[in-house]
């Protein structure tokens, strides 16, 4: 069969098996966030009134350009949902070797043509690139569909198109750089998640203990040896998101990593996929 | 290539234990094997080399490839179903039949969907909510619908009660085999594919007790029913087991002419299991005395 027909087969059973990290949640996010804004918007007209309205707007304070208000919600969205499909990819991560071995079903998925190599690839794939965009596209959905909201609600105090326009034009900025974090995140956190889907294929119970285990253990080595934990060290700075690892600042300009870092961390992240695939071909059974 | 498995001094070793010591048997095409051992034989160990599910020393090959370099393009050709329950539970029924069209060269999605109309197992449910014979009446219908060269079986009925288990191995019996077609089955209970089986395999402590064609082993072996008058006579022919009856004893004989079974009362033709029973048994003694 095709490889990438059997990609997008593998990606889908990774849907049927997840469907509550994978698709529920970020559109169950949408929903709230929508309904959110709608209630707040109908909840504040109704206190307020539209016709006794007094609040007065400074007009630096409806800026809607960088730094106002509109950048400040875009931010909000991505960032918080950013960090959320990070820690959703990483618990997905977590059991995505473990469970198949645990319930004995990998020998079921062994006795169909599809390899080890894809197998694996599916799922760090989903863990490092699907997962995170999926939750980057409802953060921009949820963003939009909140602006048009927010826009209709302030129409009367605001005629025109200006709140819109304005948020739109933060969104689109905001947006350019939650796809450039996006993009570089997947070579910045290779390193941890594939371990982690590492220790997921490998472990023969309790795969969180292991994953946490043996980097602390690390620790413990390097700081007794060398009373200095460069390897620990590097891999902490590697699971901090990269908006929290003091890499971007959507304040600032666009994120970037080390050129020279990006590539160690690709070459280890590559070490233990072919790790990982070595695993489940060979120490598949618990 | 008449073989459609091949296994040469196959051995494999768990900490100290031997499960399998230098076996070897071919499977030929169109055969239809039993593979058949007390628990701890052995008989797993075999078919997940034969798989490629596991490491080992020794050569096999399978449709003329072999498992260890690329086993799941051996797996366009091969069909597995281990015992009962390696389904994943929250795979719907339909799911399944999708995701394997999807990835398997063969697969007929109508054939499927014809063997599971037959069965009572609702389309959208999932495998968690299915009963066990339901379960592997669904992995039955994925594996003939894919349309393999060989079909391996591992205690495919565990657990099963008996009308699933007979409805299995009719289903094998009308979708699968056929004259190019080649099935090898573990199990306990014996009985039931005694009629399927063209060749017996016992396997016991990791090695082979017992090689052969059906037909050989009912001309080889025979199983008399001995007259009280003419015990002594039997035991003087070396049977290979002897159980006690009202009037006399049931004994098997190894090799022995029927002319001369035939004085010592009625003959007739060996039960697999009680073979295999006889085998074991003799086999356990022999070590005992040692």
């Amino acid at each position: 069969m095709n490889q990438v027909t059997t990609l997008m087969a593998l990606f889908q059973r990774e849907s049927w098996e997840h469907p509550n990290l994978i698709w529920r949640l970020p559109v169950g996010l949408v929903i709230l966030n929508v309904v959110l804004a709608i209630a707040s918007v109908s909840l504040g007209l109704q206190y307020f009134g539209t016709e006794n309205f007094k609040f007065e707007f400074n007009s630096q304070d409806l800026s809607f350009d960088q730094g106002g208000p509109g950048q400040a919600a875009a931010t909000f969205f991505l960032l918080s949902y950013f960090l959320l499909s990070q820690m959703v990819a990483i618990g997905y991560l977590l059991s995505a070797l473990y469970e198949e071995r645990k319930d004995r079903s990998i020998l079921f998925w062994k006795s169909l043509p599809v390899s080890d190599f894809q197998v694996v690839l599916s799922k760090a794939l989903m863990g490092l690139v699907v997962i995170p965009g999926l939750y980057l596209l409802a953060a921009m959905l949820t963003f939009m569909l909140v602006t048009v909201v927010l826009s209709l609600g302030m129409t009367f105090l605001l005629p025109g198109t200006a709140l819109f326009d304005g948020f739109l034009m933060a969104g689109l900025a905001v947006g350019g750089e939650a796809l450039r974090v996006f993009a570089l995140q997947i070579i910045w956190g290779a390193p941890v998640f594939l371990w982690v889907l590492l220790v997921s294929g490998l472990a023969r119970g309790q795969p969180l203990i292991w994953a946490m285990g043996i980097p602390l253990l690390v620790l413990v080595v390097e700081k007794s040896l060398l009373s200095e934990a460069r390897v620990f060290d590097w891999f902490y700075a590697h699971a901090t998101p990269l908006p929290f690892a003091g890499a971007w600042n959507p304040m600032m300009g666009s994120a970037s990593i080390d050129l020279a870092d990006g590539f160690l961390a690709a070459g280890i992240g590559l070490i233990l996929f072919g790790l990982t695939v070595f695993g489940r071909r060979h120490f598949h059974e618990i | 290539m008449s073989n459609a498995i091949s296994v040469q001094s196959l051995s494999k070793r768990f900490g100290d234990h031997q499960a399998l010591d230098r076996v070897s048997f071919e499977v030929p095409k169109g055969a239809v094997v039993g593979l058949i051992g007390p628990n701890g034989a052995g008989k797993t160990t075999a078919l997940k080399a034969i798989l490629g599910l596991s490491a080992f020393e020794g050569t096999v090959e399978v449709l003329g490839k072999s498992p260890r370099s690329a086993p799941h393009q051996m797996m366009t050709s091969v069909g597995y179903i281990s015992d009962v329950g390696i389904l994943p539970r929250w795979l719907k029924v339909n799911d399944a039949l999708k995701f394997t069209q999807a990835i398997h060269p063969q697969f007929d999605l109508e054939k499927a969907h014809a063997i599971l109309a037959k069965t009572d197992i609702p389309l959208k449910q999932r495998v968690k909510a299915l009963s066990k014979g339901m379960v592997t009446q669904l992995h039955l219908a994925l594996v003939l619908a894919m349309d393999v060269q060989l079909l391996i079986l591992d205690e495919p009925t565990l657990g099963l009660d008996i009308v699933y288990r007979s409805q299995f191995y009719q289903q094998i019996l009308n979708e699968f085999l056929s004259e190019d077609r080649t099935l090898l089955i573990s199990t306990h209970q014996v009985e039931e594919i005694e009629s399927l089986l063209t060749h017996l395999i016992f396997i016991d402590q990791g090695k082979i007790r017992l090689d052969a064609a059906l037909d050989d082993v009912y001309s080889r072996y025979r199983a008399v029913d001995v007259v009280k008058s003419q015990m002594s006579a039997a035991r003087g022919l070396k049977p290979l087991s002897e159980q006690a009856q009202i009037e006399g004893a049931c004994m098997i004989f190894d090799g022995v002419s029927a002319e001369s079974l035939a004085e010592l009362g009625t003959t007739r033709r060996v039960g697999i299991a009680e073979l295999f029973v006889a085998m074991m048994t003799r086999e356990t003694k022999s070590t005992a005395s040692i």
